[in-house]
């Protein structure tokens, strides 16, 4: 046998994962070009990118079978040409008829219009889009899109409150995030900047889970990730408080709509420990959610309102895998007795807690039930505590990348 | 079906060029599609595996008879002694040594895994073809594959230069 058959080769080629190698291989020949387009499936694309219809139409046709599109251009600067646009965009969704997952990163020529052609997206993802700004898309998206997979982060135009108008695709997401653009440092020097064009009288998001949809419910929402920020409120000339505008109604109104929700990511970074009543729920309201919902993954980011309490309730949960805790001051060694005796705890993460000591992380090696602890940034637990704990232990007293980004140091600036 | 050493089943696989292999059962079904062939009972005398020579094929049975759970009748106690981490590192050097082959033996290789369905088999030859196109410039590869340059010097440079941005 001389050569492999174009069968075997294309198998070959489905397991490099080397961009270089793809590229070198498409210069072999033209039937290893064609081999390489055909079973492309995803594409990363940005800054350098030729924007020409001619040349975008031309990628399209060279990678039929493309279904995950990344359109990136952080660190663009105005010398690399300029950036995909709305038409170009059309391009991807018209000649992609694969393409399910899209990802816009830092795209600051495509808006609303753009978005609109894309209804046959399952996933997509919007992160430091500042052009997109009226929720036109979302309106349209939720009644035509079948999308499973919304994350939009730091995309200044677009509010919470602004997901009311996905209307009947709540029914199909499986997971949404949501991250609200943040000011410079709003978490270091207490210089919290607030939104002050919120109207109070308009409805948010929970709010309109719990009270005007009633028939309406998540059902397949499994994944939910906030970033709550700050909000001013004022209901009363004279009168104003900020808080977050996540409320306990809105808890209950996750509890009862969102019978599948299993992973749940709250950050609160720009709360302050002094000023519990920022988070604008209670302890009680957030167990109720908790105790309703097969929750199997939980990462609580500065949740003030958070205690040893809290954990007891936490530790009669049935399905909890994995809990990730940063900045919770009001957790201590009693917390960390409860949680060791949760049923199904196989990974603990206990980032910048200060308040558990080495006699809490001893509860844990007493209970002997954990896969994996990481403990970083913990002035008050030893590397000798923790070691042999846990099947694998991850020790550090440096802040790592993931956790800079976590509490608002560093990211989208 | 013949059957010897202890009880253990035993099957003939026999190659397009009258070679006969007795082997294992367990050792000839590491193959999916022997393993399919036995499990629809269509392996009464002996399996005719069409296309892989003598030659090639004992080479796939040494892989599978290497690579064949410890665990059973005979290997329980061999695989109580041996920590899995250094059965994993000996099998690693072991494969590293067999897959030290020409071009040809190489692709006749991938060639039967790929019939066989020999998952492990077809994972190691792929990589280490792989390899080859990484460590290797453009004329190394098309020597490598049998394949001639069919562009022109424009088409080409039209490609290179979509490259740029097609693979970011």
């Amino acid at each position: 046998m001389e050569d492999l058959p174009e069968a075997l080769l294309t198998e070959i080629l489905k397991r490099i994962t080397r961009t270089s190698d793809l590229n070198s291989l498409s210069l072999v020949s033209k039937q290893l070009y064609k081999i390489e387009g055909n079973q492309r499936g995803a594409i990363r694309v940005g800054s350098g990118l030729c924007t020409a219809t001619k040349a975008l139409t031309s990628l399209c046709a060279r990678f039929p079978n493309l279904r995950k599109v990344e359109i990136d251009y952080s660190g663009w600067i105005p010398g690399h040409g300029k950036q995909l646009d709305n038409k170009g965009l059309s391009v991807f969704s018209s000649h992609c008829s694969s393409l399910v997952d899209l990802t816009l990163s830092f795209c600051s020529c495509i808006d609303d219009s753009g978005l609109v052609g894309c209804t046959s997206l399952s996933a997509l993802h919007l992160i430091g889009c500042e052009k997109i700004d009226s929720v036109e898309w979302l309106e349209y998206l939720g009644r035509d899109g079948p999308l499973e997979e919304l994350v939009v982060k730091n995309c200044k135009g677009i509010n919470h409150h602004d997901f009311l108008k996905f209307g009947s695709g709540w029914m199909k997401l499986q997971k949404f995030e949501f991250e609200g653009k943040r000011g410079r440092y709003d978490s270091l020097t207490g210089d919290v900047v607030y939104d002050s064009s919120y109207d109070a009288h308009s409805m948010d998001l929970y709010d309109f889970c719990c009270e005007s949809l009633k028939d309406l419910s998540c059902n397949n929402l499994k994944s939910i990730s906030l970033w709550l920020n700050l909000q001013l409120y004022s209901s009363d000339v004279g009168y104003c408080e900020t808080r977050t505008s996540f409320t306990d109604n809105s808890l209950y109104a996750l509890a009862l709509n969102c019978r599948m929700l299993q992973t749940v990511d709250l950050s609160f970074t720009g709360c302050s420990p002094d000023w519990p009543s920022e988070i604008g729920f209670t302890q009680e309201g957030f167990l109720a959610l908790i105790q309703s919902c097969p929750i199997r993954v939980l990462v609580q980011n500065t949740a003030n309102f958070f205690d040893d309490e809290g954990m007891k309730g936490l530790s009669s949960s049935p399905h909890l895998e994995t809990l990730q805790l940063i900045l919770c001051h009001a957790v201590t060694d009693a917390g960390m007795r409860f949680i060791a005796h949760t049923p199904g705890l196989s990974n603990l993460t206990l980032q910048l807690c200060q308040y558990i000591t080495d006699v809490g992380v001893a509860e844990l090696r007493r209970a002997h039930k954990l896969e994996s602890l990481v403990i970083e940034c913990c002035g008050e637990v030893s590397l000798q505590a923790a070691q042999g704990v846990a099947k694998s232990v991850h020790y550090s007293s440096n802040y790592s990348d993931d956790l800079r980004k976590r509490i608002g140091l560093g990211g989208y600036y | 079906m013949a059957t010897r050493e202890a009880g253990k089943k035993m099957i003939m696989l026999k190659s397009p060029d009258g070679m006969e292999f007795e082997v294992e059962e367990a050792v000839a079904m590491e193959s999916q599609t022997i393993r399919k062939m036995i499990e629809d009972d269509c392996a009464d005398t002996a399996i005719l595996i069409p296309n892989i020579n003598s030659k090639i094929l004992s080479r796939v049975i040494e892989y599978c008879n290497k690579h064949v759970p410890t665990t059973g009748a005979t290997g329980a106690a061999a695989s109580d002694t041996v920590a899995p981490a250094a059965l994993a590192e000996d099998l690693k050097i072991w494969d590293a040594e067999f897959i030290k082959v020409n071009r040809a033996t190489r692709f006749d290789l991938i060639q039967a895994a790929s019939y066989l369905n020999i998952k492990g088999l077809l994972d190691l030859t792929s990589q280490t073809t792989i390899d080859t196109i990484s460590d290797n410039s453009l004329e190394e590869i098309r020597s490598f594959l049998s394949t001639k340059n069919d562009y022109l010097p424009e088409e080409e440079q039209t490609i290179r230069r979509e490259n740029q941005w097609a693979f970011q």
